[in-house]
């Protein structure tokens, strides 16, 4: 896809799952760079969240190799990724609902900072995500989007170098996604982090992301700026057929 | 400083009556009725500490037996005093169920239930068949010193109210959300770092302690155990405890325990009839309070407060 470099934060080579009959991805080499949003698209069933279950050790490859942080995974361990630096979402929401959403947010400053320490992080997390008045609510009886917004800080209270976000921005409204782009902003910018990110919003991908890698059916298709993508006749093929790529 | 909240002073006020009933009661039944209270409330809430988590565990009753064991073979065989042999026998039960756990927590819901069920009717097979441990008649005479007994109610409940707390302290620290993310949606917690397989073997290991010290005191307090006191049987009793008492809360097992151990102990005096009423008494309350005790309390506090709130909105209109 692209030429390596010696700091990347994840890097991807020959990268397939096989279920059963099914190849549901083949043969990925990527890598994603200090300081960027890396944004996978792809129709749906290109093998986005796949990818994402592979890297962060969800689900074992078939075959391939993944290095986090410079460390070589182990198929199948998300200790091994997550140690490593990675913290992931899901696209079903990764959160607890039947507790508070100060709950919540603590688990993810449980791994990484001291007892003491814990408190100040929920709050300052809290409040880069415009949930501070949410706090003590139940998390269950949040609207969604907000519900989206708890996951996304569950994992940015866990501080990793590589956030990888599956589908934050799923129902989310205008404002929520503009207060999610910040975040997202602000925290590519801290020294030596990255953001991974699966998303169907388009409009939010081709704004925010520096690369954007392009699956179909599993495999690569293209990997480029937002404008590069924007006027690439095989994701625009990919997407809406023949007709509208010509 | 901090003003203890309302919860805790009950809690502190509940505590201290149960050790000054314990130190004033002199009637030998009710010191034992007592005693049964203290050691099933324990049991109870070791049970609601792994369900916490998500899982019936239904090997308590192995583990509380592993503990009764230990403490009675040390005191009877080895000589050991009183205050070391419960110790060790806590110690014993909680490296044995790390063992346990770490094997069988792999599997999950009805599967680690059923393995706990035969696990528990293996142990107590097991104790039948080794003559050094009384065989199927058991053991006798696991006396604590004469010296300790009139004080053993109120060291029974002290040993108690000690491992409530340390329940109650895990419980509403980071470990008991690690616990309560483990049950609704775990991969949250794995994708955040935390080892859940681990969190899942401390919960196991310290519940079963609880239950290992329970049952060391159950031999001391019985003076006799057999195979057949640790049966699955008292795991289900443990389970009617929880779920009379209401699982959401603390207090439930707690509650339960106290509520189901005096019933059973007053429905002795209907003779051959007291299983009838004690069955009967756990359907209904399952039946006519699904939350149990707690959780039919605290829905009547709702409703007044919904009915205060109605009013007052009536009265603004």
């Amino acid at each position: 896809m692209q030429p390596s470099s010696n700091d990347a934060l994840l890097r991807v080579n020959g990268l397939s799952k096989r279920f059963e009959g099914l190849l549901a991805v083949d043969n990925l080499d990527f890598e994603v760079r200090p300081g960027e949003i890396f944004g996978m698209i792809g129709p749906n069933g290109a093998g986005k969240s796949t990818t994402f279950n592979l890297i962060s050790g969800f689900i074992p490859w078939t075959t391939g190799k993944v290095q986090i942080c410079g460390k070589t995974m182990r198929r199948g361990k998300p200790l091994v990724a997550s140690d490593a630096g990675l913290v992931r979402t899901f696209q079903h929401g990764s959160f607890v609902g039947g507790i508070s959403v100060r709950d919540n947010l603590r688990l993810g400053t449980i791994v990484r900072k001291k007892t003491a320490e814990r408190d100040a992080a929920v709050v300052e997390v809290a409040r880069r995500l415009g949930l501070s008045e949410h706090l003590d609510e139940t998390t269950s009886n949040l609207p969604h989007g907000l519900q989206r917004r708890v996951s996304m800080a569950i994992a940015i209270a866990a501080q990793p170098r590589l956030l990888c976000l599956d589908e934050p921005l799923t129902g989310l409204n205008d404002t929520e996604v503009a207060t999610v782009l910040t975040v997202l902003d602000d925290y590519r910018k801290t020294q030596g982090r990255a953001i991974l990110l699966v998303e169907h919003n388009m409009k939010a991908v081709m704004r925010i992301c520096d690369r954007i890698p392009v699956l179909h059916h599993g495999a690569h298709l293209a990997t480029g700026s937002p404008e590069d993508i924007r006027g690439n006749k095989a994701v625009i093929e990919a997407y809406l057929g023949e007709s509208h790529a010509a | 400083m901090l003003k203890p909240s309302s919860s805790t002073i009950s809690w502190v006020v509940f505590a201290g009556a149960a050790l000054l009933l314990s130190l004033l009661l002199q009637d030998l039944y009710l010191r034992s009725v007592l005693n049964l209270i203290a050691i099933s409330a324990l049991l109870a809430v070791s049970l609601r500490f792994v369900m916490l988590m998500g899982e019936l565990n239904f090997a308590i009753a192995a583990f509380v037996g592993i503990g009764a064991y230990t403490a009675g073979y040390l005191s009877t065989a080895m000589d050991i005093p009183f205050w070391v042999a419960i110790p060790i026998a806590g110690i014993v039960t909680g490296i044995v169920s790390a063992a346990f756990g770490a094997v069988t927590l792999r599997a999950k819901g009805p599967y680690f239930l059923l393995i706990g069920f035969a696990f528990t009717e293996a142990i107590r097979v097991t104790y039948s068949k080794v003559p050094a441990l009384g065989g199927t008649s058991g053991m006798v005479g696991i006396f604590p010193p004469l010296v300790m007994d009139p004080w053993m109610p109120f060291l029974v409940m002290a040993t108690v109210v000690v491992l409530l707390v340390v329940f109650f302290i895990m419980e509403r620290s980071d470990f008991g959300r690690v616990l309560f993310a483990i049950r609704e949606k775990e991969e949250v917690a794995r994708s955040v770092g935390i080892n859940t397989f681990v969190y899942k073997i401390v919960t196991i290991a310290f519940a079963s302690f609880a239950a290992g010290i329970a049952g060391g005191l159950h031999a001391f307090v019985n003076n006799v155990i057999s195979p057949g006191d640790f049966s699955y049987l008292m795991a289900a009793f443990a389970l009617a405890y929880v779920k009379v008492g209401g699982e959401d809360h603390f207090a439930g097992p707690i509650l339960g325990a106290i509520f189901l151990v005096s019933l059973s102990a007053y429905a002795l005096g209907f003779g051959g009839d007291e299983h009838f009423i004690y069955g009967g008494a756990i359907v209904l309350v399952v039946l006519l309070m699904p939350k149990g005790a707690v959780g039919a309390v605290a829905r009547m506090r709702l409703r007044k407060t919904d009915v205060k709130g109605g009013a007052n909105a009536a009265l603004e209109q």
